[in-house]
């Protein structure tokens, strides 16, 4: 009855484009050859067991036979559909000389359009196409009466083959000439023909979806052996065609109603303005469905890293482009300044951050993900973490990527659903069953995982995060159900220091509520630093008025958000390659890393180890891929390398004033309680360390880099605390005087002072940083045994005379923990 | 722009329009012409026969698939003549006695159309509702045609169109969906499995909405949800469209999906739309598409915004215990509005937390203030922070995949719609799991002015613009921008009941009238910042970090935000010094009342 009904109608006639549409086709079957062989020959042959009954078949080896054919079957897919089948029909039945008819079906899959679940307009009724979609509900399986066979109530004739079509219909008159029956049939199940049929409902996906509509959906027909093939809540691609099913009240048959009718309209006796009898029948709605004919898990197209079962390569990807989005992406990966215009282009709402910024841009990107000979698989996401002061934009640079990358989700970390991040078990309301919940970390899975408030995350999850963060995988064992889910994310995280502020004094360990094996799972770490600065303070200002007047994008953007993101995507497929250069620059690197960490009482946050190395990897890699380059390049590295760098040592900590007090005094940052990392300590007597920093000293100001006056100060103390113990042993003298120390650590610096000048110099500042040892940082204590003189609050001592005066015993406070 | 033509009366004459002109949309942009059209709002539908031209106004709730239908189909006659009839704008197909459609013709053509789910603005406050109807023009009764489908329908089923309909839910709780559950497994077919409350799908079922469904032809994605719209079309109420009383016997898993789509249309009444105006605000007085009563606007002399600004602030500081700093608040309160989105961030919400009241006779207060407010405002809610409410009411709307509908939350509303979160009604105990969903939709929506709704598999935001206001006695737990502790002296405290009677003394007709007025002239108004006033911010802005090194981003975000509120209540459309040091002095002073409070959390500035 309706246009699909009246296709079929049509069949009885001799159908010409039908006929030779299936002719063409029984001869692609037979002819077409991969690798010298003809291809469909084997699944032909597997169609002789009996639940077998359909046909794959490759629409682009039918492209490629023949462009004709190829092209009728997608404009009049469902005109020849059944004489598609009946040539697969026909063709297996050759091949394995089946003796009952058997009927075969034929599924196409890799048809080359994809549409959208919006885009599905009447126009594309009939044509075989492609869409894909999550399943948001599954109907039950049921039978569905294909061919029927009916008995004629009056006089026994039977009925064969009454074609069924979505609807149960009755033979239309009986065919025993003499009766005249058209309405008493009776269905004879026995001898009619079903098929499994299932109806289930997809939904457009979040990425497609016009800001603030309502998803829509539509409904997929699944037949015979695809039925149960897909579950709720996954992304598929179904291949079939458009139709148009009746809606309800069709659905009734006509007799009932009439009687509805009737009901509806006892006693109404006038009639509209028009005088036609509105007879209240709404046959004009329609509903559309999908008839599909094959089924696919969606693959990673936009967005998602590519899944390693699915490989997508960047000809695929540019397959599905259209000539003006090819054309942007070329030009874009020829832009010299790309790497600052995509940073601008991703934030152009963040004020400078630049590190971040090309931190996050290459997350986007990824490593290349390798499985070692042993079957390790070695991650290729990079993680970041960003730690900082409230209102530092760590939020927004989250809630921006996720706002950006379609399979990006945002979280906090103090989430409080049940799932939490990672996953959980709960029972099913109805069947009183176990399921897994997903969290936010299998939720974005082959995407990012924007996890505000991470130290704040639960206990569990941390846990839970651990493995996620390196094995990619999440385990679950709990209320009886073990499983091990993938979550294949990149993490982006957000921390706040402990006590709301970066203590700049601290380390970030000490500054973060994180255990050193989650911290050594991040790559990159950044520091946000809420400073005074006027510059950044007038360019914030200037950013936030903007934004309240409405002034659009002050910076302007190099590229739309849109042809960034396609751009990564389509970078992302790229699988680049250590060249040898790069291979040599990467261990050259590693091993500067490597001997700072040991050689200086560097504020290094860790100890570095392969994974830094691993990490500097991926980092050349995601640089790599972002100039759609296949191998990795010297220069990658060094901008890998750079960031790593910027990424471990960027705490800059803010120079030592020997003698500029007021200064001191307002630079709380080093305090008391300065700890030393127990990497850091054991180097730090050594001379070498001393020798260097010495060099570093600005004479006239006695500024010492942060790093140095540790290195000195820890030196001092450690030399004294030994000289303590000794004497103790001893039982001679209580300590060492003031002179004594200088001099002892001139004698340490003896061979690298070669002029007088140099050994003044270096004089004064000992003095000095006893000074501030002592009256700032209040770790040495000075011992005095006649007058308790009280000291002004570090008063200012720049002659030598003074000191010479005051040559106290000093003693390391003893609560002062050297490590 | 008067014109000779007159709308198009029935679908017919409209597609007749069509198909020789294309100026005739212009018809819709006539004021007068579209005053009077009857709003289906107001109007019974007894009085409303199939087929005629109305108006609903209301916010897009749920948007439904698309649909097919035919636009044009070939009718064959008894005699076997055959002719073309029109299908656009109609549900039902038109015949003569004894035709059938040729549904296999070559000549039909089909085409697709969407439907909205539209209900009434919810939490329209009552002098709206009044006042709309007042303006309402009824349509003229035919005596020939009272004895239309519709009417009888209606009489049938009981008046319970309009939009008082006593439906007894009990607070706020939605239990429609458990209900269906049970139903639709007995296994009778013709039994409605859905509930009156389920069609009617109001995002406040204590304030149920009247719905309709807005079946549009053309621009499917234009209207985002949660929008304001005036719909103009032809009404179609046949019962056949009913698919409650539908035998359907061979679909049953389907059942509740297709009576979900296809309610009673005596419950839900179809509209299909031919024009539409987006609405900027709810305020009905202020709206030049409704037919105003002659008696109002005419004998109130026109004052300055300053001047109502002024006498605003009176009223206020009669109703928040004398405290002026408090009443300019919430004036820039009930005047703020989300103006611009940018990178993820809602530039101009203002979100006020009202604390420190006084407890004694706190419970009277809170709904004392409610409804000063609710005089003023057009539409706005109160919702009670009990634990009950929070642990058994729907707030965000869910995607119900049985009937596949959006089954709306308190929280869906439309834009300006003011919320009151009365947070002194909470009581220590427990709050369950969906109690704390409750509250992280709430802070979702104070933080980014966004709603999210539940898809099951996934969560999507919408942008709303619902100012929420919340009353409670020590800091509110939810996060808000401005945290105002009210300074109530014990003399002040004692009076209050006094205090709200001369309030409502003082809001006269004609004040109350120029208030509402005011609110939304106000809400509606732009304001711009000079270039010379973007250095003395920015310099501003330097001087307080200097000072204050713990001042921030967010603080200069609430300075502008402020200070642009503050200026457009004394009717400024520039920003100048002089409010700009008012803005500063004001949160400055607000600060200082903050760390006085008590057990104040250092940790925690606003």
């Amino acid at each position: 009855m309706d246009v699909a009904d009246a296709q079929i109608g049509q069949l009885r006639v001799k159908d010409e484009v039908g006929i030779r549409t299936q002719k063409l086709f029984q001869d692609f079957l037979e002819e077409f050859k991969e690798d010298g062989e003809i291809k469909y020959t084997r699944p032909a042959a597997n169609l002789e067991s009996p639940d077998r009954c359909t046909l794959e078949v490759s629409f682009e080896d039918v492209e490629k036979y023949d462009q004709n054919l190829a092209t009728a079957i997608i404009e009049e897919y469902y005109h020849v559909y059944p004489f598609l089948c009946q040539s697969v029909s026909n063709y297996v039945k050759d091949r394995i000389g089946l003796k009952t008819n058997k009927d075969c079906y034929v599924a196409f899959t890799e048809v080359p359009t994809r549409h959208k679940v919006r885009d599905l307009t009447t126009s594309k009724i009939g044509t075989l196409i492609r869409i894909s979609g999550q399943v948001v509900r599954t109907h039950p399986v049921h039978p569905e009466l294909v061919s029927g066979t009916f008995m004629c109530l009056d006089c026994q004739t039977e009925i064969r083959n009454v074609e069924q079509q979505f609807k149960f219909t009755n033979p239309t008159i009986c065919r025993n000439p003499v009766c005249s029956n058209r309405r008493r049939f009776m269905l004879d199940v026995e001898k009619s023909l079903f098929l499994d049929f299932q109806k289930i409902r997809i939904q457009e996906t979040q990425a497609e979806l016009p800001r603030g509509c309502i998803p829509r959906s539509v409904e997929i027909i699944l037949r015979s052996e695809l039925v149960e093939t897909v579950q709720a809540g996954d992304r598929y691609d179904f291949t079939g065609t458009l139709i148009v099913v009746p809606d309800v009240s069709v659905l009734a048959t006509p007799g009932t109603k009439a009687d509805n009718g009737s009901r509806h309209k006892a006693g109404e006796g006038s009639e509209g303005i028009t005088g036609l009898k509105a007879l209240g029948v709404r046959e004009l709605n329609y509903r559309m469905a999908f008839l599909a004919c094959s089924v696919q898990a969606t693959t990673a197209r936009f967005g998602g890293t590519d899944l390693p079962m699915s490989e997508v390569t960047a000809e695929d990807m540019k397959k599905q482009m259209t000539d003006a989005e090819w054309h942007k992406i070329y030009e874009m990966s020829k832009d010299r300044n790309l790497y600052s215009n995509l940073i601008t282009s991703l934030f152009p709402s963040i004020y400078g951050n630049d590190e971040v910024k090309r931190g996050i841009l290459l997350q986007l990107f990824g490593g290349v993900a390798k499985t070692t000979m042993e079957k390790t698989s070695l991650r290729g996401d990079i993680n970041v973490c960003i730690v900082g002061d409230p209102s530092t934009a760590k939020s927004q640079f989250l809630k921006q990527v996720a706002d950006f990358s379609p399979r990006a989700i945002y979280t906090s970390g103090k989430a409080s659903s049940a799932a939490g991040l990672t996953a959980a078990v709960v029972r099913d309301e109805e069947s009183f069953d176990f399921v897994i919940e997903a969290g936010a970390l299998m939720l974005a899975d082959n995407g990012i995982c924007c996890i505000d408030e991470f130290d704040k995350m639960d206990q569990r999850d941390q846990v839970a995060i651990h493995e996620a963060m390196e094995q990619q995988t999440i385990s679950i064992a709990r209320a009886g159900v073990r499983a091990t889910l993938n979550a294949r994310t990149s993490i982006l995280a957000a921390a706040n220091p402990i006590n709301g502020r970066y203590d700049r004094s601290k380390s970030l360990q000490q500054n973060i509520q994180l255990s050193a094996p989650i911290m050594s799972r991040f790559d990159l770490f950044f520091i946000l630093v809420d400073e005074c600065n006027e510059v950044v303070d007038y360019a914030i200002a200037r950013k936030i008025v903007d934004l309240h007047s409405n002034i659009e994008e002050s910076v302007e953007r190099a590229y739309t958000r849109e042809e960034v993101l396609r751009y990564v995507t389509f970078a992302r497929q790229f699988k680049p390659v250590i060249g040898q250069e790069a291979g040599k620059i990467l261990v050259e690197n590693y091993g500067h890393l490597r001997q700072r960490d040991t050689g200086t009482a560097g504020r290094s946050t860790w100890r570095i180890t392969v994974r830094q190395l691993e990490s500097m990897i991926r980092l050349s890699e995601a640089m790599a891929k972002l100039e759609c380059s296949n191998r990795v390049m010297e220069r990658h590295v060094k901008e890998a390398f750079r960031l790593l760098n910027k990424s471990i040592i960027r705490v800059e900590q803010p120079d030592i004033h020997l003698d500029d007090d007021e200064e001191l005094d307002v630079d709380d940052g080093i305090q008391s309680d300065i700890d030393m990392e127990n990497n850091g300590a054991a180097a730090n007597t050594d001379a070498g360390a001393a020798d260097q920093s010495g060099g570093g000293v600005q004479k006239k100001k006695f500024t010492l880099s942060f790093e140095d006056y540790k290195n000195l100060s820890t030196m001092l103390v450690l030399h004294m605390r030994g000289e303590e113990a000794r004497c103790e042993v001893e039982g001679t003298d209580t300590g060492m005087k003031r002179s004594d120390v200088v001099t002892w650590y001139l004698e340490q610096v003896a061979e690298q002072i070669e002029s007088e000048d140099e050994l003044i110099s270096r004089k004064n500042l000992i003095e000095k940083l006893i000074d501030r040892l002592i009256y700032h940082d209040q770790v040495i204590i000075p011992l005095k045994t006649s007058d308790l003189k009280p000291f002004g609050k570090s008063p200012k001592r720049g002659s030598d005379e003074d000191k010479e005066e005051e040559d106290p015993l000093l003693v390391v406070h003893p609560n002062y923990i050297v490590e | 722009m008067p014109s000779s033509m007159e709308l198009p009366s029935t679908p017919d004459e409209l597609m007749e329009r069509e198909s020789t002109s294309t100026g005739w949309k212009e018809l819709l942009r006539d004021q007068e012409k579209y005053k009077n059209i009857p709003l289906l709002n107001y109007t019974p539908m007894h009085k409303l026969k199939d087929e005629t031209l109305v108006r609903f106004r209301g916010m897009v709730q749920d948007m439904i698939d698309p649909e097919m239908y035919l636009e044009s189909y070939e009718v064959k006659a008894a005699n076997g003549s055959t002719r073309m009839q029109q299908g656009k704008y109609r549900d039902c197909l038109r015949l003569h006695h004894g035709e059938t459609v040729d549904y296999s013709a070559e000549s039909n053509v089909h085409s697709t159309r969407r439907t909205l789910f539209v209900v009434s603005i919810p939490g329209l406050n009552e002098w709206v509702k009044e006042h709309e109807k007042q303006c309402n023009v009824e349509p003229h009764m035919d005596s020939s045609l009272t004895s239309g489908v519709a009417r009888k329908r209606a009489a049938d089923e009981g008046d319970n169109i309009e939009m008082d309909v006593d439906i007894p839910s009990e607070a706020c709780k939605r239990q429609c969906t458990t209900q269906l559950k049970d139903v639709s497994s007995s296994g009778e077919q013709t039994a409605p499995v859905l509930s009156t409350e389920y069609f009617l799908n109001s995002p406040l079922p204590s304030r149920p909405s009247m719905a309709c469904m807005v079946k549009i032809y053309e621009d499917f994605d234009a209207i985002p949800l949660n929008t304001i719209v005036d719909f103009v079309g032809f009404l179609s109420v046949n019962p056949a469209l009913d698919a409650t009383t539908l035998d359907v016997n061979n679909d049953i898993e389907n059942m509740q999906e297709l009576q979900a789509l296809n309610p009673p249309p005596s419950i839900i009444p179809r509209l299909h739309a031919f024009g539409l105006r987006l609405l900027s605000h709810a305020n009905p007085l202020l709206d030049l598409s409704l037919l105003q009563p002659t008696d109002i606007h005419l004998n109130i002399p026109p004052k300055s915004q300053e001047t109502v600004h002024k006498e605003m602030r009176i009223l206020f500081k009669l109703c928040l215990f004398d405290d002026d700093l408090a009443a300019e608040y919430l004036i820039s309160h009930l005047i703020s509005t989300v103006y611009s989105r940018a990178q993820m961030q809602s530039i101009g919400k203002f979100s006020l937390n009202i604390c420190n009241l006084p407890t004694e006779g706190l419970q009277e207060y809170t709904i004392k203030l409610y409804k000063i407010m609710e005089l003023l405002l057009p539409a706005s809610h109160y919702i009670p922070m009990t634990l009950d409410t929070m642990n058994t009411s729907a707030f965000a709307p869910i995607k119900d995949y049985d009937t596949n509908k959006l089954v709306s939350g308190m929280l869906q509303l439309a834009p300006h719609t003011h919320l009151v979160l009365d947070e002194t009604r909470m009581q220590p105990g427990k709050l369950e799991s969906s109690g704390v969903l409750g509250m992280q939709h709430l802070s979702h929506l104070i933080k980014n002015q966004q709603l999210k709704c539940d898809f099951k598999f996934f969560h999507l935001d919408y942008n709303v613009d619902i100012p929420v206001m919340i009353l409670s006695e020590g800091r509110s737990m939810l996060p808000c921008d401005f945290c105002l502790p009210v300074n109530a002296d014990a003399k002040s405290v004692e009076m209050f009941e006094e205090s709200f009677k001369a309030a409502l003394h003082y809001l006269n007709p004609d004040r109350l009238l120029q208030f509402r007025n005011y609110l939304t002239q106000a809400r509606i108004s732009q304001f711009n910042v000079s270039d010379d006033h973007t250095t003395m911010i920015q310099e501003d802005f330097v001087e307080m970090r200097k000072s204050n090194a713990k001042s921030n981003a967010d603080d200069l975000h609430g300075l502008l935000v402020l200070s642009r509120l503050l200026g457009i209540a004394r009717g400024k459309a520039d920003l100048d010094k002089e409010t700009w040091q008012l803005a500063t002095e004001f949160e400055t002073k607000r600060r200082q009342r903050l760390q006085a409070l008590p057990k104040s959390s250092a940790q925690t500035h606003t």
